[in-house]
């Protein structure tokens, strides 16, 4: 089998395997479509915002902020904040993958939070083609129903007892049971989950994901060096 | 400030942290280092969920409900989709059970 052959498999695997984390986009990009154009942004503006910044929070904060009339400082600080903790994402597949520089150019400017819980998800398939192929399932979605919702969102009504913003964290969580599976790492969750607490009670806002990243991350390897606990399957499910 | 402008430093933003950590290239990483790492899709996974459940309060025993159910699907069928599904689910026949 050529590397081709294997790349392109490898790519319609990640593709295929992000299929059903569609089901937290799908509603998101169309309720995304939505207030943007009550926010006042045009139907090309909401579509040229899904095909660059990708970002369903950082896009979502920024037409919250623009329909209050927030300051345009805000809103730029805000776009940062919410993007910070893809830093942490950039260090940690580089160092899982092997990818040249024209693959970190790609996977940086596709990379979202669900195509990077999928590729930790499937330790085994791990290459930059299904990164690639995961990616851009879910930037093709994420696009077609933020299209949609430009389209059809003048007729669509959702109902706020829908709950539809929860639907992609409850991806989130379902990504990271997948991915806790020592106490250790269940320790590093509850632990994480007590920095976020306290981060956004003093109102820490935008940055809150990152700190607690940062924070979580930084408690868990002290508490391995520590304890000395199997860590061996953390990060490495099926 | 024109919207082309909020936009372009939004999608540089993104782009620039991403990349940022892809090319980073940290010498002589420590043991601890690698443990660092390994923790950080959890520990972001963590901070994202519970940064959804801080919003609507009234909601939070209904959102962890639902989140425990979409585990368990998840857990004993290994389907991403269908953990989703049935905890979205449980989530609007539980909030509809109790505003009647």
């Amino acid at each position: 089998m050529t590397t081709r052959m294997i790349n392109s498999s490898a790519f319609r695997r990640g593709f295929r395997a992000m299929l059903p984390l569609w089901l937290g986009a799908i509603p998101f990009a169309i309720a995304y479509a939505i207030a943007a154009q009550k926010a006042g942004l045009s139907p090309l503006e909401t579509q040229l915002m899904s095909l660059t910044v990708s970002s369903a929070a950082a896009q979502m904060g920024i037409v919250q902020l623009l329909a209050v009339g927030a300051a345009p400082l805000a809103i730029i600080l805000t776009a940062v904040a919410l993007s910070l903790h893809h830093v942490l994402y950039g260090l940690s597949l580089s160092k899982r993958l092997k990818l040249s520089w024209l693959d970190k150019a790609t996977t940086a400017y596709f990379l979202t939070d669900a195509a990077y819980g999928l590729i930790i998800a499937h330790e085994s398939n791990e290459t930059s083609a299904f990164l690639l192929g995961a990616e851009l399932s879910m930037f093709v979605v994420w696009n077609l129903f933020t299209a949609f919702g430009v389209l059809l969102g003048h007729i669509i009504t959702i109902p706020a007892d829908a709950h539809l913003d929860f639907v992609a964290p409850m991806t989130f969580f379902v990504l990271l049971v997948s991915l806790t599976k020592t106490r250790l790492a269940l320790a590093v969750a509850i632990i994480a989950a007590a920095i976020t607490w306290i981060c956004l009670t003093l109102q820490l806002g935008s940055a809150t994901v990152f700190i607690a990243g940062l924070g979580g991350a930084f408690m868990g390897a002290l508490l391995a060096e520590r304890r000395s606990l199997p860590e061996s399957a953390v990060g490495s499910t099926s | 400030m024109t919207l082309f402008l909020l936009f372009t430093i939004a999608t540089g933003a993104a782009f620039l942290w991403r990349f940022a950590g892809l090319i980073l290239k940290i010498e002589h990483t420590s043991a601890f280092w690698e443990r660092f790492l390994r923790y950080v899709p959890i520990s972001i996974f963590t901070a994202l969920v519970v940064s959804s459940l801080y919003v609507a309060p009234e909601l939070l025993p209904l959102k962890i409900v639902a989140l425990v159910v979409a585990a368990v699907v998840m857990w004993r069928t290994r389907q991403f989709g269908l953990g989703v599904v049935v905890g979205w689910t449980t989530l609007l026949i539980l909030n509809m059970a109790l505003a009647k």
